[in-house]
């Protein structure tokens, strides 16, 4: 069996709390690629050169703004998120 | 339709050492005899035990916790009695007699496992890296460029690998410290923190098997190993009957009906 | 020779330490995701197809 990060089995949903759920499911899922780039970025960084490397950065910082910014709309902080890539990946991510 | 349920292998017991004690689905507990040795089963319903039926019941949490503890405390009730090892949960055969068969299948390994077992107690050990070693830096400067941001997220990473590193190694180093203690020692998985509701990871889930004499030697030894590195800290859970001591593979085997 | 006292209602036990010890592969929680309204099954997403999309740098 494999195991993923974060995503719990089932969300149980009345219709006032199904639009906050679904929001949830999307950012983490927003998150999760969003780390695994972010980490790919990382390994690879030393091998651009310097032009690249800017571009990459920005870009990675501008969607972790943008993540910011989404996830203040509904009051859901990075633990809300609750990416958790393995049995020690909290210390591995963000 | 029916079958028979069992929990655990025993040294000998009668019927009266156990009384009126129920089992799953408050099934009846009886004693099955065997060379040299017992069996604590029931008779089950196979339209709540039989394979479909599993399967289906095994995913509704309500059933598997109500029966996972039935089981529990039948096999508590045995380790209460005598030296106890303990099945899987849904060990399952056609009837008592197939399960007599397996039991003189199990054999030597039952006895040598009893044998082992005898005097025992397991006891878990759960080790945490506390947050404080892993939190980001709050004080982090805000960046302003796309490659400073890289660097700032590459320090931070490299921080927390080397932390998570260390914790591995703190981990490795109290689960063999202690194995030296026991008689035995295994690893399970790490519990998912949406499991514990937990903030903090999880970097060891283990099991020892401990003789009652050294229990005081060992619970000191949990104290001072986990009282030396600050970053940890530590659940211990006992005494278990020795679930995770059981002989693989042929003491757990899947049901047969 | 002493007994232990291992009854389960002389210690409290959690359900997931139970299971990790009753089960083939203890507690594992996949990566499917149901999301449903009132019982009724809306969505069901895959992650694995997701994740694989993105991957490891080689060496």
């Amino acid at each position: 069996m494999n195991e993923l990060p974060c995503i719990p089995e089932r969300i149980e949903s009345d219709a006032d709390s199904i639009e906050r759920d679904l929001f949830r499911l999307v950012l983490t899922l927003v998150e999760l690629v969003r780390q695994l780039m972010e980490r790919q970025a990382l390994r690879r960084m030393d091998a651009l050169d310097d032009e690249r490397v800017e571009a990459l950065g920005t870009a990675l910082m501008r969607l972790d703004d943008a993540m910011t910014e989404l996830r203040g709309r509904y009051g859901l902080s990075r633990a809300d998120l609750n990416i958790d890539l393995g049995p020690l990946g909290s210390l591995l991510s963000d | 339709m029916t079958a028979t349920y069992l929990y655990a292998i025993t040294h000998e017991l009668t019927d009266s050492d156990i009384g009126d004690l129920r089992g799953v689905g408050g099934t009846a507990v009886r004693v099955l005899h065997g060379d040299r040795m017992s069996c604590l089963v029931s008779t089950v319903d196979l339209t709540e035990f039989g394979e479909d039926a599993l399967r289906n019941n095994l995913e509704d949490l309500a059933w598997l916790e109500r029966t996972a503890r039935e089981h529990d405390d039948v096999v508590r009730a045995g380790a209460a009695l005598t030296a106890t090892v303990p099945l899987r949960l849904a060990t399952i055969c056609l009837d008592d007699e197939s399960a007599r068969q397996r039991l003189n299948e199990f054999g030597e390994a039952a006895r040598h496992a009893l044998a082992k077992i005898d005097g025992h107690d397991e006891w878990g050990v759960k080790l945490f890296a506390d947050r404080a070693a892993s939190d980001p830096d709050p004080a982090e400067p805000v960046v302003v460029s796309g490659t400073a941001y890289l660097r700032q997220r590459r320090a931070s990473m490299l921080l927390r690998e080397r932390s998570a590193g260390r914790m591995l190694r703190v981990a490795e180093e109290i689960f063999e410290c202690l194995a030296v203690l026991a008689t035995d020692a295994r690893r399970h998985r790490p519990h998912d923190r949406r499991l514990t509701g937990d903030d903090r990871p999880m970097v060891l889930n283990a099991a020892f098997l401990v003789d009652r004499k050294r229990l005081a030697t060992f619970r000191s030894a949990v104290d001072v190993l986990v009282g030396t590195d600050c970053d940890v800290s530590v659940d211990v859970t006992g005494p278990w009957p020795a679930y995770s001591f059981v002989p693989e593979p042929a003491l757990q085997q899947d049901a047969e009906t | 020779m002493t007994m232990v006292d291992l009854r389960a209602d002389a210690v409290e036990t959690s359900l997931v330490d139970l299971l990790d010890r009753l089960l083939g592969a203890g507690v594992v929680l996949s990566g499917d995701v149901t999301i449903s309204l009132a019982g009724i099954d809306l969505v069901t997403i895959k992650l694995r197809a997701l994740v694989a999309t993105v991957r490891e740098p080689s060496a």
